[in-house]
């Protein structure tokens, strides 16, 4: 436990030395995950846009195939 | 370069590259972290503070490196209106700012035990606190348009101009009286630091470099899709508005 307070203390400047190693993982790990969520997020978008398309694609065939199937009978 | 200018091209080198970076930050950091805090030894004049040094230092290089990397890809993006390149130096930018700022706050950790005082407004200080802002701008500016293209116009413009602090902060230390220690890695004559603290300096280096290599490969492929996303709603708008 004494070997444990010692290490900690870092000669008296324990509380410089490791608030300066935890701001960074805090900040690093900080952007790796937005980054990561803004990936995602931009996929997930991505996906309903395309699938949207798809959508409006489609709508707009069966609206030509219907408009050959009213000249057709005309 | 150019044969990157194309998104897909450029995603697939991204792909590639980017388990060996995230393989490459875990490692090195985790070796890097272990000799800084228990193998290397204190310093004779700062004692443990010395430690700050490991992770004070690369995020300073990398404000640094991440900077250049953004006056280049703007410069590209002005001169050849190189997408990818464009893309490039929006994703570096939030980045950088991380490291500009991680650089100052452990600075500031380092400099109250040493020189007694969080902060100073000497020439090394000051100029790194003009690239934190010459990195928010950038961000600011980049969507302060309705019109994209404008804003990283814009952004790019400031982004090549405010390169010239780049070499400022470099030689800050020599051309005028600052508390800060002048280079004692990069230096002509060699490093002038013992091998038992440049080793786990190095490998922190080489993990903050992947980490900005991993990161970065993320929000290129984000920001791609929103340009993308972009151009398909503006296809959908021009389809919907009445001709």
């Amino acid at each position: 436990m004494n070997q444990l307070t010692n290490f900690m203390s870092m000669s008296g400047y324990g509380h410089f030395i490791w608030p300066a190693f935890g701001i960074s993982a805090i900040l690093l790990a900080g952007i790796l995950i937005h980054s990561q969520r803004f990936l995602r997020h931009t996929e997930k978008e991505l996906h309903t846009q395309n699938s949207h398309e798809t959508k409006l694609e489609v709508a707009e065939d069966i609206n030509i195939v219907e408009d050959i199937n009213n000249e057709t009978k005309k | 370069m150019h044969r990157f200018a194309n998104p897909t091209r450029f995603l697939r080198l991204s792909n590639m590259l980017q388990p060996w970076a995230m393989a490459m930050t875990v490692i090195c950091l985790g070796v890097g972290l272990y000799f800084a805090i228990f193998v290397s030894p204190p310093d004779y004049q700062q004692s443990e503070t010395v430690r700050i040094m490991y992770v004070h230092v690369p995020a300073a290089w990398m404000a640094m490196f991440c900077y250049t990397v953004m006056v280049f890809s703007s410069a590209a993006a002005l001169i050849w209106r190189h997408l990818v390149a464009q893309i490039v130096a929006k994703a570096t930018a939030p980045i950088g700012a991380t490291f500009t700022f991680l650089a100052l706050a452990t600075g500031s950790l380092w400099g109250k035990p040493m020189w007694g005082t969080w902060w100073v407004w000497d020439a090394r200080l000051t100029s790194v606190l003009i690239l934190f802002f010459l990195y928010l701008g950038f961000m600011i500016l980049y969507d302060a348009f309705d019109d994209i293209s404008r804003g990283a116009k814009a952004a790019s413009i400031l982004a090549v101009v405010g390169g010239i602090n780049v070499p400022i902060i470099k030689f800050s230390v020599d051309w005028w009286n600052t508390l800060h220690q002048p280079a004692s890695v990069v230096k002509l004559d060699g490093p002038a630091i013992h091998s038992s603290m440049l080793a786990p300096l190095l490998l922190m280096a080489i993990g903050y470099t992947a980490f900005y290599i991993w990161t970065l490969s993320i929000r290129v492929k984000a920001e791609i899709n929103s340009s993308k996303i972009r151009a398909i709603r503006m296809r959908q708008n021009t389809n919907q508005s009445p001709v």
